[in-house]
């Protein structure tokens, strides 16, 4: 019986020897899941051209006017049409934002500024977008409430391109209003170079914000 | 990424445009199930074999009252608000949903088995061989287990809610592995592996341990999980997706602990109770006896039986 053991024995080290082979050349494959060393891997979508930073004043959810190109110059700014009586898509892709917020360093959120725009100014007004945002604040900041009349509203969304939102009856006296769900992040230079749709979660802003940040921060923004 | 929305949303509200709304619903389906599991228990309660003994048909009916519990549980989690809540909007509802599941609905309908049933139940060659691997102790804490850890993986859950077939099987697991995982404890058959008291409390306690793992994935998580639940609509203003999963995560551990050490106090008590009544060295006293000696000690007159 001693040589077949001697004989098994060899049949295992052998075994071994051929999973701990392929093991090694396995890691030797190429990395799928490497970063292009031209530059950070956004999670966004590129729009076909970087969509400038248009000059609007609307009115905050305190009553005051708001420039908003002024307000939010040099910071990378998170811009979202959408209403608080949104059953879905608004009060996800803010939640993602904030809780995206609440886990970074200060050093990132203190260069983030979200800024929401109603599309339904008729429901929200200052106090009602306040008191729903306050939902999304983040480490002490606030999201910005913006609101104003129809016609600013709409020019607000032409100046982006942003299709105009349209109020839907929904037959049990309520309406509702649909509305693009995407957000666009302007960088420090002024320019939108990711949109961000529906669906987007907390670990993908985790992830773009900081690079965001850091690429306007290298930009001299 | 915009595709995955509209297979997330396929439960939604807001994807058949109806407004989202707490108002109730039906689900025909779930009464279904819930009257064939009912009716096809009680068809064969009423029908036993002719050989029982009279103790047994009269144990039918504190089967049939465990049994029907375990079945009104099932339909309380299944149907709607939980069932609803579960499967497209709050994770803390699916883990709710998953203890009734496993830790009341599976062990009360085992209770309520009678060996019999189970035995014409688990008859024939196969069944019962499949019956005596999977209802081992250690076979049957690692079915479950796995599926504990298996149906709480995101990307497993999150491709399963897409459906409501995905979201019926995970379910279905849930009950499945909960009835696996009960067996050892409360086997209506002997030879089975029904464990002892002590048995018992060991494998309930060795019970404890893994879910203390996605327990804590859960909880301490700074990020919401599973996308079909940091996706849907909001139940409730403020209500964030890492708050309900942190409050699954809670229930998993404390909720699901808290059921298990109960459970393990009932069989304690009645380990304890069945030592008291077979204690050995205390003969039980019979009234001739006691008469005996109280006569013996002149305080009765015995009475001659013979006449």
């Amino acid at each position: 019986m001693e040589y077949r053991r001697g004989s098994l024995w060899r049949k295992v080290v052998a075994v071994l020897a051929g999973c701990l082979a392929i093991a090694l050349l396995a890691g030797c494959a190429t990395n799928t899941d490497a970063r292009p060393a031209s530059g950070p891997h956004l999670r966004g979508v590129v729009p076909a051209t970087p969509i400038p930073k248009a000059d609007f004043v609307l009115t905050d959810t305190a009553g005051h006017p708001f420039d908003f190109a002024r307000e939010t110059a040099g910071y990378v700014t998170l811009l979202y049409f959408g209403y608080t009586h949104c059953p879905d898509v608004c009060p996800a892709n803010m939640a993602a934002i904030a809780t995206a917020l609440r886990n970074l360093p200060p050093a990132v959120e203190d260069r983030v500024k979200v800024v929401f725009v109603t599309v339904d100014p008729e429901r929200d007004t200052g106090p009602v977008l306040r008191e729903w945002l306050n939902h999304f604040s983040y480490n002490g900041h606030d999201v910005i409430g913006l609101t104003g009349s129809e016609e600013e509203i709409a020019r607000a969304e032409a100046a982006f391109g942003v299709p105009p939102a349209l109020k839907e009856q929904l037959g049990n006296g309520t309406y509702g209003v649909s509305h693009a769900g995407y957000v666009i992040v302007f960088t420090p230079d002024g320019y939108a170079t990711r949109l961000y749709p529906e669906g987007v979660r907390a670990q993908d802003w985790a992830h773009d914000l900081p690079l965001l940040v850091k690429q306007g921060a290298s930009n001299g923004g | 990424m915009s595709a995955v929305l509209p297979m997330l949303t396929s439960w939604w509200c807001s994807a058949r445009d109806l407004p989202w709304e707490w108002t109730w619903r039906a689900f025909p389906g779930i009464w279904i199930a819930m009257l064939a599991l009912e009716g096809g228990y009680l068809w064969l309660l009423l029908h036993p074999p002719a050989t029982l003994s009279a103790a047994e048909l009269r144990d039918r009916r504190r089967r049939a009252v465990f049994y029907t519990l375990g079945v009104l549980t099932l339909w309380l989690a299944s149907d709607w608000p939980l069932g609803l809540l579960s499967a497209g909007y709050l994770e803390s509802a699916h883990m709710l949903q998953n203890m009734i599941y496993t830790l009341v609905s599976a062990p009360l309908m085992i209770m309520g088995l009678p060996e019999w049933m189970a035995r014409r139940l688990l008859g024939g060659r196969w069944r019962w061989a499949c019956a005596r691997a999977v209802f081992h102790p250690v076979v049957a804490l690692a079915i479950f287990n796995i599926v504990l850890v298996g149906a709480s993986w995101p990307g497993l859950l999150d491709r399963a809610a897409r459906s409501q077939g995905g979201m019926f099987l995970i379910d279905a697991l849930w009950l499945v592995s909960g009835i696996i995982l009960w067996w050892p404890v409360a086997s209506p058959i002997k030879e089975l592996h029904r464990l002892s008291y002590g048995q018992s409390l060991i494998y309930i306690m060795a019970q404890t341990f893994v879910p203390t793992v996605p327990a804590s994935f859960l909880t301490f998580a700074s990020y919401p999980l599973y996308s079909v639940y940091e996706l849907a609509p909001r139940v409730w203003p403020g209500f964030s997706a890492v708050t309900d999963q942190q409050i699954a995560g809670l229930l998993m551990k404390v909720g699901g602990g808290t059921l298990l050490m109960i459970i393990a106090a009932v069989i304690f008590f009645r380990w304890y109770n069945a030592e008291q009544e077979h204690e050995p060295g205390s003969p039980e006293l019979e009234w001739e006896e006691i008469e005996r000696e109280l006569a013996a000690m002149r305080l009765i007159k015995k009475e001659d039986r013979s006449r």
